[in-house]
C-alpha cells in the first residue's frame, strides 16, 4: 500500500498549458498516473500529451463522468486560491499546490477555510508533489519517469520533506541502500502549508507498508514542535529519523534572514535549528548530523543489518 | 507593521499612502551587498530559472554555486562542518539559461578572497545540470581562470547528467554523480581548497 495515492487515483492538472505543467504532465503519464483532464481557461478543445484541456474544473469532471480524486495546481500565485476553491467545489479531495510565492493570507483561506469545510486535503504550496513508488505520482517529484524510477524503489520508509529536491535526494539514498520508499511527500517550503508532518503521520501509521519515517527539516516555523508533540501523545509504531539542514542559520548575524524556502527564517529562539533538534530528540526522534547517515540510522531502527 | 513580499503587489495603496513606501522601493532588513544586488539584477533580467545569492555573514575562500534551496542549506552546513569557509550562500534552479548560470558564477568568482568554486547540485527534477555546468565554465573562461584549477568539484546528478559530465571532464574539473553523497562532495571541495593552501 501507500498513502494518498493508489493505482486508481485520477487527477487533473490546473494550468496544464504552462511550460512546467506540460513537462510534469508528460512525466506523470510516463510514470503511469491517471491524468483525466487539464484546465486552462480559454483553451478548451486542445490537448496536452493526449490529455484533454477544459476551461473549467466542472467541465473536466463532467467529461470524466465520475468524481475526480485529485488536482495538481500550477497556476500563477494570484490565481491559485481561486483554482483551489474551484477544485474543492467540484468534489476534488486531494490537491497538490505546486505554485510558490502565494500570499500567506490566500494560503490560510485555502488551508484553514474551504479545504476544512469540504473535507479536502492540500499538499503544498511550494512543493513538488507526492510519489508512491511503482504506483503513481502527482507532480514533478522525481522528474522524468526513468529518473523517478531510479531514485524511488518501493520499500518500507515514508518520507516527508520541506524541500522538493531533498525529497528525491533522501529517497535516492534509501533506494541505493536497499531500503526503498512507501510514499514520499514533498510537503512544501512555505510558512503555512496544507499538510504538516504531524497531519500526515496518522496516514503513514495506518499504512501497512510503512515501517519507518524519514523527515527532512529546516529552521523556521512550528512544524517540528507539532510533530514532537504528536509523537509524545500518540503511541506511534513508527520510528522516525530526522535530518536538519541550515544549522549555519543559528549564527547571530543570520537572525531574521530568509534562506532557501519562504518559511526558512529564524525569527526567534524556537525557530532555530538547535532548538528544533532538541525538541525532536526529546520526543525520541533520531536526528542525524550528516545527510548520508540517514539509511544506516533507518536500518538500525528497523533492526536490519547495515 | 510587517508585510511579506508575496502580498506587496496587492497592497500598493497601503504601502504608498499610509507607509509612504514607493513602488520601486527595494528596502531590505539590511543593506544588501554588491554581490547580493548584482545577483538579484541578473536574476531579474531573465525570466528563465531562479538564482539567489547572499553573502551577509560569509567571508571565506570557497565560492558556492548550489542547486535547490534544501540542497543549499544542506551543503553550506556540510562545507562548514568539514572545516571549509564558504564565501557565499547561493541557489540555482528552475532551469536557468547558460547566461544566468554564468552570471551567478561570475559574481561568486569575483568576490574578494574567493579562490575556488564548488558547483554542487542535488537530484533536482527539472534543472538541466549540463547548462549550469556550461555557465560556470563560461564564467571561468571569461575571467581568464582555468576551469580545471578553479572548479573544486562538480556534483551534477540530475537531469542531463551525461552532457554535464562531459563538459566538466573536458575541462579537467573533478566530477561526481549521485553515488557521492552531498556530505562527501562538500568534503572533497574542502580538501581541494585546503590542499591548495596547506
Amino acid at each position: 500500500m501507500s498513502i494518498l495515492l493508489t493505482e486508481e487515483t485520477t487527477f487533473i492538472v490546473q494550468g496544464i498549458t504552462g511550460r512546467e505543467a506540460v513537462n510534469l504532465t508528460r512525466e506523470c503519464l510516463d510514470y503511469g498516473a491517471k491524468i483525466v483532464g487539464g484546465v486552462t481557461p480559454g483553451r478548451k478543445g486542445r490537448d496536452v500529451h493526449g490529455v484533454p484541456v477544459f476551461d473549467t474544473v466542472s467541465q473536466a469532471v463532467e467529461n470524466h463522468g465520475s468524481p475526480i480524486d485529485g488536482s495538481v495546481v500550477t497556476v500563477p500565485p494570484a490565481f491559485t486560491k481561486d483554482a483551489v476553491f474551484e477544485a474543492l467545489e467540484n468534489g476534488i479531495k486531494l490537491i497538490v499546490v505546486v505554485t510558490e510565492r502565494i500570499p500567506r493570507g490566500d494560503v490560510a483561506q485555502m488551508v484553514e477555510g474551504l479545504a476544512g469545510i469540504r473535507g479536502g486535503r492540500i499538499i503544498g504550496p511550494n512543493c513538488l508533489g507526492v510519489i508512491a513508488p511503482g504506483i503513481s505520482k502527482m507532480g514533478g517529484i522525481g522528474g522524468p519517469a526513468k529518473d523517478a524510477a531510479k531514485a524511488y524503489a518501493p520499500g518500507p520508509v515514508g518520507v516527508m520533506s520541506r524541500s522538493g529536491g531533498m525529497t528525491t535526494e533522501i529517497s535516492s539514498s534509501l533506494t541505493a541502500a536497499g531500503l526503498g520508499v512507501s510514499t514520499a511527500v514533498s510537503i512544501g517550503g512555505d510558512a503555512i502549508i496544507g499538510s504538516t508532518y504531524a497531519e500526515l503521520m496518522p496516514l503513514f501509521e495506518a499504512d501497512q507498508q510503512t515501517e519507518a519515517i524519514v523527515i527532512y527539516t529546516e529552521p523556521g516555523g512550528r512544524m517540528e514542535a507539532q510533530l514532537s508533540e504528536w509523537v509524545k501523545e500518540n503511541d506511534s509504531r513508527l520510528p522516525i529519523v530526522a535530518f536538519m539542514a541550515g544549522k549555519f542559520m543559528d549564527d547571530e548575524e543570520m537572525q531574521g534572514m530568509s534562506f532557501g524556502h519562504a518559511g526558512t527564517i529564524v525569527e526567534g529562539k524556537e525557530d532555530s535549528a538547535t532548538e528544533k533538534i532538541a525538541r525532536l530528540e526529546a520526543a525520541g526522534i533520531r536526528v542525524v548530523e550528516r545527510i548520508d547517515e540517514i539509511p544506516a540510522a533507518v536500518k538500525e531502527k528497523l533492526g536490519v543489518a547495515a | 507593521m510587517e508585510m511579506e513580499n508575496e502580498a506587496a503587489g496587492r497592497q500598493k495603496a497601503i504601502l504608498r499612502d499610509e507607509l509612504e513606501i514607493a513602488e520601486d522601493d527595494t528596502r531590505e532588513p539590511y543593506e544588501p551587498s554588491r554581490f547580493e544586488r548584482n545577483v538579484k539584477a541578473i536574476d531579474e533580467a531573465d525570466h528563465r530559472g531562479v538564482i539567489q545569492g547572499k553573502d551577509h555573514g560569509f567571508s571565506g575562500n570557497l565560492g558556492l554555486v548550489i542547486g535547490a534551496g534544501g540542497g543549499s542549506l544542506t551543503l553550506t552546513d556540510a562545507v562548514r562542518s568539514q572545516g571549509g569557509k564558504p564565501a557565499n550562500y547561493s541557489e540555482i534552479g528552475g532551469n536557468p539559461s547558460v547566461a544566468k548560470s554564468a552570471g551567478l558564477a561570475r559574481e561568486v568568482l569575483e568576490k574578494e578572497g574567493v579562490e575556488k568554486i564548488a558547483v554542487m547540485m542535488s537530484i533536482v527534477s527539472n534543472t538541466r545540470v549540463d547548462i549550469v555546468a556550461r555557465g560556470v565554465i563560461k564564467a571561468c573562461l571569461e575571467l581568464g581562470k582555468d576551469p580545471g584549477e578553479t572548479i573544486a568539484i562538480f556534483r551534477i546528478p540530475g537531469a542531463w547528467r551525461r552532457r554535464g559530465s562531459r563538459s566538466s571532464i573536458a575541462t579537467g574539473s573533478s566530477y561526481c554523480d549521485r553515488s557521492v553523497s552531498l556530505w562527501e562532495a562538500a568534503g572533497r571541495a574542502v580538501e581541494k581548497i585546503q590542499g591548495a593552501n596547506p
